[in-house]
């Protein structure tokens, strides 16, 4: 293995390094840019000297976001949402995905029907103003819930967990069966033990996916205290100035001359990604393993 | 005779009940969320007022489609949109390829490893937090991006507002946010390549470079082939959560595409008729195309999936 | 945004002088208040209406300590003094707000009281969804009320009919502050030695020194003629930079719908003058007076231009010191701005168009028991704010907070925002104070603050450098602001134009307008910028009436009629 590297093979290594290394900062510098922006002086935003450390460093920006109140209620909703989304999710995600794993007709006569039942749904739905109607008879406007069953199971997701299921070892649940236990114990205590890293995998997923999602928010949402985190950031902090402070507010509290919209919008980015973006590297063996597995879109 | 079968179909029902059990919850969710609102279709042939109920409008037929079509907008906003999404397929397909064979070239464990984690990073941000970023970074006063341009002697491109340079913007930055998640499936086909057809190459003074022509490349070609008929069903997909969230009404000419059309003469001007026949169209289309992308695949590849 | 924005600090600084405590109950401007309060009979046990409510936020109010939407200073006193408990069921800002609304009117979900878009008031009007409250208005507006509301002579209100029935109060406009001035860096005047501009030809002159002589001595060619920002098609009134006062000087409008003398109304945008204007502008461009880039630039880029010194001379409305000026002197204080009447480029004078844009109704469900609770809270904002009686304390209450900066008015249901109609009032007032014709305590307590900002910078040597705020309010609304070329030189000469049209959109507009509006702006730009000919202007005007615009004008005098026919 150990044959001389050629010296053209070395010119491509240090190139290929210095690639990825480059394709990496891209990911990371707008981040820290933004994270440099944020703890920046206000002076120095305004001449766009800050590029990625903060120059004449203060936190007034962060200070400005905390003392309002919103950040914490879209904060609390997000957690609500993601916890109780994630735990619907995965029940929900399990009970199709595993009678959808026995392809075979001889077991399961019917699977042909509810795969289909299913998957007319990932491209024909009646519309926003349709769905929104149901959930708006439902009483759901303004809940949690509007949030969480609309989108209660993820098609993406099931196939994921539905092709781990076909790939494990029939001959387990096979003896078990045989010893007299039906599919639920098989699916307790035989396939879900061995699901592990597919379900850690769908979890990623599924939290990420309720963490960053702004547009149900937007809709099922009629009062901006109970949006989520990310349609608060998109609907509130994007389109509009609140950030907009006037010279009488100036007179006030002149501690505000020290804050830019730019810093604030970049502050409440960070405050709103950092805490998802801290959880992937830690399931990254799962996740793609996972994505191997329902290698299906994207 | 008669009894036999009754016999035996109760065994059957028995011995598949539990999966209908296991299933009940997701289907009555299902039907509840998904299927009643396809009631709402109906609006695509009506002349739709809102005021009115759902059962007293006026039927139509084809006129909203007949409508749409005459519209002198309508035409670029789905070309915008196949514009846009065949730009982001396209790129989406190419580059993770080229990146997770240039990852396979870095011997360097932990280099390796933190390069893929970094490329990872810009899937996991929101559109919502991405737009705010990018309207950041790129705007032509002050943004970081241009500020680079100034320096290397270009001049500022204004990228989210030039009705020009919009739709280029919106594939640049998309599949720089799908570069690294893309990777990971080319990576593990490569993975998954028997160690002997590198040693036979090598055997055969093969140089690396012409290992990866023509073992490599080769062997990952079924995915690569499998990834590029699961995504023609994209073709209509311009990706919603990106345009909307960085478009302005100055680049609608380039960048407007079929979902935030919708959006906006459905939930904003309350056209939802013809908001419903544009979704429907779009719908129809994505269903066949998909149709033909599963089967290709199945034909080609042998993937099934489903 | 642009122009809310120093409407809103108007309002703020507003809040900060008048009105009594909400506990203390006692209102002077009306009575109809307390009248009211003993006619609640039909509320619940204790007495309270519960009322849900619809409402269009600003997108900025903030709130302290346990405050919410449904639980603040303004809330309160609804509840407190008129018996009536407001519950906000939707609120949004901006497009947000209109996709709930649609969303609202889709699942038929409407709340008792609304906050309504001309397009959908009319629609919901129209439709018998809205509740009549022409008695409820009679009965119990409050005299400020109805002097605020029907201070133009009851034009606005009358939009607010269907078949001679009210249904709904219209957020009030104020034609006067929309109208454009010229405003030029005096200190590019005096180095230069040149005159302000009172013709199109010194204008241009004025424009070639400020772009080629180098007006701010810098040795550096990094200054242009006049600044304008990308959109030329608009009612919005896009300042700085605006358009429509240069249009003005060929008797020319972008958006307007004049009426012409023998009672017909027309669109402006197609009017021959405008062929010339823009013909002009194509030079200026070919010249480098402007800004090449401009067809990019919005006016918040435009207004870094201004406040980095990089223009000396634009088009923008009254409220142009509180933005891109100020931020200029503050980086410059050697800077100095003045206001001027628009110039003309033909024998006639100038006239500066205004528009009246009502941005929304207030109006009651048909459904709702108790219309009148709409106009009971109409009231409040009005005795609160508006009245000439108003203590400190009541300001801080209800205005400014001077802990937080948290401006309260904000929370308000029904703002009737009287800011800009009082500038009138309030510009008088100062003026006989300054001449010591009147003193601070006779004159209204907001004009008051105003003044002794103003008399502060007078007294100070007007040192614009220490005092941006004070050279703000001078030259907005002192002995030579913006209000005083409105009121001394458009107003005494009776040059301001009004466009009639501010309705709900007329059917071929809902279909046609966005696509006429588009091609119209298209056709400007392209004209400017050279890459079509002026004379492709008739052809733009052909086409605009036969696609659509010749029924949308009839429509609009159709409007016209129907809603004014009374009134004539």
């Amino acid at each position: 293995m150990k044959i001389k590297d050629s010296f053209s093979r070395k010119i491509f290594t240090v190139f290929n390094y210095i690639i990825l290394g480059l394709l990496s900062l891209s990911c990371l510098l707008p981040l820290i840019n933004l994270f440099a922006i944020s703890f920046s002086a206000r002076s120095m935003v305004d001449a766009n000297a800050v590029s990625f450390w903060p120059k004449g460093f203060n936190t007034a920006a962060y200070e400005y976001i905390l003392s309002n109140k919103q950040y914490f209620q879209s904060f609390a909703i997000t957690i609500g949402r993601v916890v109780l989304g994630w735990i619907t999710n995965l029940v929900l995600i399990v009970l199709v995905a595993y009678p959808l794993s026995k392809d075979d007709p001889r077991i399961f006569k019917c699977r042909k029907y509810y795969t289909w039942f299913f998957l007319v749904t990932m491209v024909f739905n009646g519309g926003l103003i349709p769905t929104y109607l149901v959930v708006s008879k439902l009483h759901m406007i303004n809940s949690f819930w509007a949030l969480i069953l609309p989108e209660a199971l993820p098609m993406f997701c099931v196939l994921i967990t539905m092709n781990f299921f076909r790939g494990l070892p029939k001959a387990i649940e096979e003896a078990a069966l045989v010893d007299g236990a039906n599919w639920f114990v098989t699916m307790f205590k035989i396939y879900l033990p061995l699901s592990k890293p597919s379900l850690a995998t769908v979890s990623l997923f599924v939290i990420v996916n309720h963490w960053n999602s702004w547009f149900d928010g937007l809709i099922y949402m009629n009062l901006p205290e109970k949006y989520p985190l990310m349609t608060y950031l998109q609907s509130v902090v994007l389109k509009f100035d609140v950030t907009k402070i006037t010279s009488e507010q100036l007179m006030l509290n002149p501690k505000l001359m020290e804050v830019t919209g730019r810093g604030i919008k970049g502050a409440l980015i960070l405050l709103c990604t950092v805490p998802i973006l801290m959880i992937y590297p830690f399931l990254q063996k799962y996740f793609v393993a996972g994505v191997v597995m329902g290698s299906v879109k994207e | 005779m008669k009894a036999v079968a009754k016999v035996k179909k109760t065994n059957w029902f028995k011995k598949e009940l539990p999966f209908h059990v296991m299933l009940f919850p997701a289907v009555l969710i299902t039907f509840i969320f998904k299927y009643i609102p396809f009631v709402g279709i109906t609006m695509a042939f009506e002349d739709y007022t809102p005021l009115k109920g759902m059962f007293d409008q006026k039927w139509v037929g084809l006129d909203n489609y007949k409508y749409l079509f005459s519209l002198p907008g309508f035409g670029s906003v789905i070309w915008n949109t196949i514009f846009i999404a065949v730009m982001k397929m396209i790129g989406n397909l190419i580059f993770p390829v080229l990146i997770a064979l240039l990852l396979n070239e870095v011997h360097a464990k932990r280099y390796k490893k933190t390069v893929q984690t970094v490329l990872y990073l810009p899937h996991f941000i929101s559109w919502a937090a991405l737009a705010g970023i990018f309207i950041d970074i790129l705007s032509p006063s002050g943004g970081i991006v241009n500020q680079l341009l100034n320096m290397l002697g270009m001049k500022s491109v204004f990228f989210l507002g030039d009705s020009r340079v919009f739709p280029y913007t919106m594939a640049v930055t998309d599949i720089w946010k799908e570069l690294g998640w893309g990777t990971i499936v080319y990576l593990a086909a490569i993975t998954g390549i028997d160690p002997t057809y590198y040693e036979a190459a090598k055997i055969d003074g093969a140089t690396r470079f012409k290992q990866v022509l023509h073992v490599t490349i080769p062997s990952i070609l079924p995915m690569i082939l499998l990834m590029m008929v699961l995504s023609v069903g994209n073709v209509l997909q311009a990706g919603f959560e990106q345009v909307f969230n960085l478009y302005s009404p100055q680049v609608y000419s380039t960048g407007d595409i079929i979902d935030t059309y919708v959006y906006r003469i459905g939930v904003i001007e309350a056209k939802f008729d013809l908001a419903t026949a544009v979704g429907l169209f779009k719908s129809a289309i994505s269903f066949v195309l998909i149709m033909i992308g599963y089967k290709l695949a199945d034909k080609l590849a042998g993937y099934k999936v489903f | 945004m642009k122009n809310k924005r120093y409407l809103a600090l108007l309002l703020a600084a507003a809040m900060t002088v008048s009105m009594t405590a909400c506990g203390s109950g006692s209102q002077t401007g009306s009575t109809s208040d307390s009248g009211a309060q003993g006619e609640t009979q039909s509320g619940t046990e204790d007495g309270v209406i519960e009322l849900t409510y619809m409402h269009k936020l600003n997108g900025t109010e903030k709130y302290v300590g346990d405050d919410d939407i449904n639980n603040n200073v303004y809330t309160r006193c609804y509840e407190d003094e008129l018996g009536i408990k407001l519950n906000y069921t939707i609120a949004a800002a901006g497009d947000d707000y209109t996709q709930k609304l649609t969303m609202a009117i889709a699942s038929n979900d409407l709340p008792d009281l609304m906050d309504l878009p001309p397009e959908e008031f009319s629609e919901l009007a129209n439709a018998g969804m809205l509740a009549d409250i022409t008695e409820s208005y009679e009965t119990y507006a409050s005299d400020l009320l109805k002097e605020t509301i029907e201070v133009d002579g009851g034009i606005q209100l009358a939009s607010a009919k269907v078949d001679g029935k009210l249904y709904g109060l219209p957020q009030l406009s104020a034609a006067d502050g929309t109208c454009d001035l010229l405003w030029i860096r005096t200190d590019w005047l005096e180095n230069l030695g040149l005159q302000a501009p009172t013709t199109m030809d010194e204008l241009l002159e004025v424009a070639r020194a400020f772009r080629y002589d180098d007006p701010d001595g810098n040795g550096q060619d990094d200054t242009w003629g006049i600044g304008f920002q990308k959109d030329i098609v608009t009612e919005d009134g896009a300042s700085p930079g605006s358009y429509e006062g240069f249009f003005a000087a060929y008797g020319a409008y972008a958006r307007a719908w004049v009426k012409e003398d023998d009672g017909s109304i027309v669109y402006s945008g197609i009017n021959e003058g405008m062929k010339d204007a823009l013909a002009q502008l194509n030079q200026m461009y070919q010249d480098g007076l402007i800004d090449p880039e401009f067809g990019v630039k919005d006016t918040v880029k435009l207004s870094e231009d201004i406040a980095a010194g990089k223009v000396g001379m634009f088009y923008g409305l009254e409220g142009m010191p509180w933005g891109a000026c100020k931020s200029n002197i503050e980086n410059n204080p050697e800077a100095d701005w003045q206001c001027y009447p628009i110039v003309s480029a033909t024998d006639e004078p100038a006239k500066p168009i205004t528009y009246v844009r009502i941005s929304r109704y207030y109006a009651a469900n048909a459904k709702c028991e108790h219309p009148e609770a709409l106009v009971k809270i109409a009231n409040v904002f009005q005795d609160k704010i508006n009245s000439l009686e108003s203590t400190e304390e009541t300001l801080n209450t209800f205005g400014v907070d001077p802990a937080t900066g948290i401006n309260f008015a904000e929370y308000a249901a029904f703002a009737m925002d009287p800011a800009i109609q009082k500038c009138n009032t309030y510009y008088a007032e100062i003026k006989s104070t300054l001449n010591e014709e009147t003193t601070v305590d006779e004159i209204h307590p907001e004009a008051a603050r105003y003044y002794n900002v103003i008399k502060n910078f007078i007294d100070n040597g007007m040192d614009k450098g220490a005092d941006s705020l004070g050279w703000n309010y001078y030259k907005f609304i002192g002995p030579e602001g913006s209000w005083n070329t409105i009121i001394n030189d458009y107003k005494a000469n009776d040059k301001l134009v009004q466009s009639v049209f501010f309705g709900a959109p007329t059917p071929s507009m809902s279909t046609n307008l966005s696509a006429l509006d588009k091609m119209q702006a298209e056709t400007y730009v392209n004209i400017i910028m050279g890459t079509q000919t002026a004379d492709s202007f008739d052809e733009f005007v052909s086409n605009w009436k036969s696609l659509g615009g010749d029924q949308i004008t009839q429509e609009v005098n159709e409007w016209y009629n129907t809603t004014f026919g009374d009134l004539q």
